[in-house]
């Protein structure tokens, strides 16, 4: 069985990376390049994990989190930030984000969280 | 002295001069004062003494003319009433003559009495009938000065005025001849002689230098009774007063008491030369001004003694207060008297006193105070350094927030396309996977220097929680990226008490003291040691070691200043961001003197503390 993985962020070379990684390790990636298109993406599919930028032109990520967590409570969404605010960190893990990481991502760390 | 300025002469002058010559000048001028009012009493005592006696003597002597007088106008009288002169006046007969000669002379004493000068007898017309007498030769002259006849039944016997005749005072005695008209007169001619008898007699009643003079009441003939004198002139008005003159013939003027001798024209006096009178006056003055010389001289000593007491003091306070004036401390004055001057020297040396404290007071004051300004000074600067370095901190926090947002992206993107490589080529080359880790750690430093950045220009809130520093080190242990040759010691019991603090806090400051032990262990090998206790005072030490180089003393401190870095790499923040941390989180974070190697102490509350 395929573990499909959303990977979101508007830096197409940063998508294109993760998700080869991604794929390396067994996962089926799907890419998204903005919130909108995340949110319109996480409806049609049935994804395992949603790997999500926060800062992004026009949707930004925590609303398209939100968005997607409204739609589909038991959705696991891990949020990757080049910032390091811990207020957003803790906001977005209390209400469901998996883990919030900065960037650069620790590969390791993350493939082991996500298992 | 030289800071007073006088207002006049007078203020020039010591005071030790002054009160001599101030009190001298006064007991004279009382001693003038007293002196004169006492000289003119004793000259007025005198006086009035003197006048008493004058006129005592004068009433004594009037009586004695005046009863001499009416013996002499009876003795005239008596001769005028022989009939053998009435009957000759009345009818001038030769044959009559020598009777009538014989009456005139024998019956007047004319010829026993040397007093008398001569005797004649005058007819109606006043034209001499008759002469007789020593100094008959003379008669011419006396009856040419003419005598005033009796009025008609007047007193039949009176004396007459006084004159002087060749240098002798003679007075006539004018008796009537019978009541026939015109009337005859017999003329006793007397002269004033004063016998020695007389004179001692009045020497004894009014002392030697007294005189008693006669003379007519209009003042034209005066006799001592000797010889015509000079008077004064009182030109018929006398008075029962004391009369004061000058006349020839004595030295300076002469106190006289003029007395009228009735029924005579004449008028006594006695007279006293003033400077006998007064004489008294000039010993008493004499001894007056002995007195008041001594009284002076006395008062002038006095006076000089006292305003020694007074003003020796006064030179010892101003010399005082001109050693104060210079700063220095003077002696006590100290005066041994309880006078206003003894208070004032003791109301001085309490001010003295208070002087020199008050100066030492001052002296200690401006000390601290430039010290507390040396002090404030050094604060100043150094808050002024403060500044600046938070300012260059602030601008350099924006800048590095923004670019190290910015940063992380492209960094990420490497790292991952690096760790993609890693993954995909099959049975790399060696050097391959060298390259790999040298992009994989460059990778790794700058995330640590932008977050770093990051976490220095944001401001720290702990979110405080119980937590285990066990399982938190084994966390960071298990992250940490140790090269070869560097052992880690771990010693940090589970059995400790959890500390409360702020997990990602603390896990970020144990991560970065735990690599820059390993940095500063360096590629030639050494250990790390991490261990942990809490030894009772409420708080966890966790102490990381090292066998590294240590830090060099003096710069304990300094190391956790921002932008300090011994490092070839590296901005500097992480200490001074781990520091920031543990202290949000109420703990400290020190770098103490180790074995050698650098010793970072990390203390926090311990959670039962804290909660």
């Amino acid at each position: 069985m395929t573990r499909r993985v959303l990977v979101v962020d508007d830096d197409v070379e940063m998508v294109r990376t993760l998700a080869d990684i991604l794929r390396l390790r067994g996962w089926s990636p799907d890419v998204a390049y903005s919130g909108e298109e995340a949110v319109a993406a996480e409806q049609d599919g049935d994804y395992e994990l949603v790997l999500m930028d926060i800062k992004m032109p026009g949707m930004d990520g925590v609303t398209a989190f939100r968005l997607i967590r409204a739609h589909n409570p038991a959705a696991r969404v891990v949020l990757m930030t080049a910032h390091t605010e811990p207020e957003i960190m803790r906001a977005a893990v209390s209400e469901g984000a998996v883990r919030v990481i900065t960037k650069p991502v620790d590969l390791r760390s993350l493939l082991r969280l996500i298992g | 002295m030289a800071t007073l300025h006088p207002a006049g002469s007078i203020a020039r002058i010591p005071i030790g001069l002054k009160l001599p010559l101030v009190a001298g000048m006064l007991v004279l001028a009382v001693a003038l004062i007293m002196g004169f009012a006492a000289l003119v009493a004793v000259r007025q005592t005198l006086l009035a003494t003197a006048a008493d006696r004058e006129r005592q003597v004068a009433e004594l002597f009037v009586d004695v003319y005046g009863g001499a007088a009416k013996v002499y106008a009876n003795q005239a009288r008596t001769a005028a009433a022989r009939p053998a002169l009435i009957r000759y006046a009345a009818r001038p007969d030769p044959a009559s003559r020598f009777q009538a000669l014989d009456a005139l002379e024998f019956r007047t004493g004319s010829a026993q009495d040397t007093q008398v000068v001569a005797v004649e007898l005058l007819g109606g017309a006043g034209e001499q009938l008759l002469a007789t007498g020593s100094g008959s030769a003379d008669l011419s002259r006396l009856h040419a000065l003419g005598v005033v006849p009796l009025p008609p039944h007047a007193d039949s016997g009176r004396v007459g005025p006084f004159r002087v005749v060749d240098g002798r005072v003679v007075y006539p005695v004018v008796a009537r001849v019978g009541d026939g008209e015109p009337t005859a007169h017999v003329v006793i001619w007397r002269r004033v002689t004063g016998t020695p008898e007389t004179r001692r007699r009045v020497a004894e009643l009014i002392g030697t230098g007294g005189t008693i003079l006669t003379g007519n009441t209009d003042g034209s003939v005066w006799t001592d009774q000797a010889r015509a004198v000079d008077g004064p002139s009182i030109a018929g008005d006398v008075r029962d007063t004391v009369i004061t003159y000058r006349r020839a013939g004595v030295n300076g003027p002469m106190l006289g008491y003029p007395l009228a001798i009735p029924g005579t024209p004449w008028v006594l006096m006695v007279e006293f030369p003033r400077a006998t009178v007064l004489a008294p006056t000039s010993a008493f003055a004499r001894d007056l001004m002995a007195v008041g010389l001594v009284g002076v001289a006395l008062s002038l000593l006095v006076a000089w003694l006292l305003s020694g007491r007074l003003s020796r003091p006064l030179r010892r306070l101003t010399a005082a207060a001109e050693v104060i004036t210079r700063g220095g401390e003077p002696d006590r004055v100290a005066f041994r008297r309880s006078d206003e001057l003894g208070v004032l020297g003791a109301a001085f040396d309490t001010m003295a006193t208070g002087v020199r404290d008050s100066r030492q007071r001052l002296e200690d004051e401006v000390g601290a105070r430039t010290t507390a300004l040396n002090e404030t000074l050094t604060q100043l600067r150094d808050a002024q350094e403060t500044l600046v370095r938070r300012e260059k901190l602030a601008t350099i926090g924006q800048l590095a927030s923004s670019v190290g947002h910015e940063l992380r992206n492209p960094l990420g993107v490497i790292s991952n396309a690096a760790y993609y490589l890693e993954l995909v080529v099959p049975d790399p080359q060696p050097e391959v996977v060298e390259y790999l880790g040298i992009i994989r750690r460059q990778v790794e430093i700058s995330t640590k220097i932008i977050n770093d950045l990051l976490d220095f220009s944001r401001v720290a809130r702990a979110d405080r929680h119980p937590l285990a520093l066990h399982a938190l080190v084994d966390t960071q242990l298990r992250d940490l990226a140790v090269p070869e040759g560097i052992t880690v010691e771990h010693d940090v019991p589970d059995t400790l008490p959890a500390v409360f603090a702020d997990p990602v806090h603390v896990g970020q400051v144990v991560q970065n003291l735990l690599t820059n032990a390993v940095q500063a262990v360096g590629p030639g090998g050494g250990t790390v040691q991490i261990r942990a206790t809490s030894n009772g005072d409420g708080t966890a030490h966790l102490e990381v070691r090292d066998s590294g180089p240590g830090v060099d003393e003096g710069m304990h401190e300094k190391i956790f200043e921002p932008l300090f870095t011994t490092k070839a790499r590296g901005i500097g923040l992480g200490l001074a961001v781990s520091r920031s941390l543990v202290v949000a989180n109420g703990g400290k974070l020190t770098s103490e003197p180790g074995d050698g190697g650098g010793r970072f102490v990390l203390t926090l509350p311990l959670a039962e503390q804290g909660e």
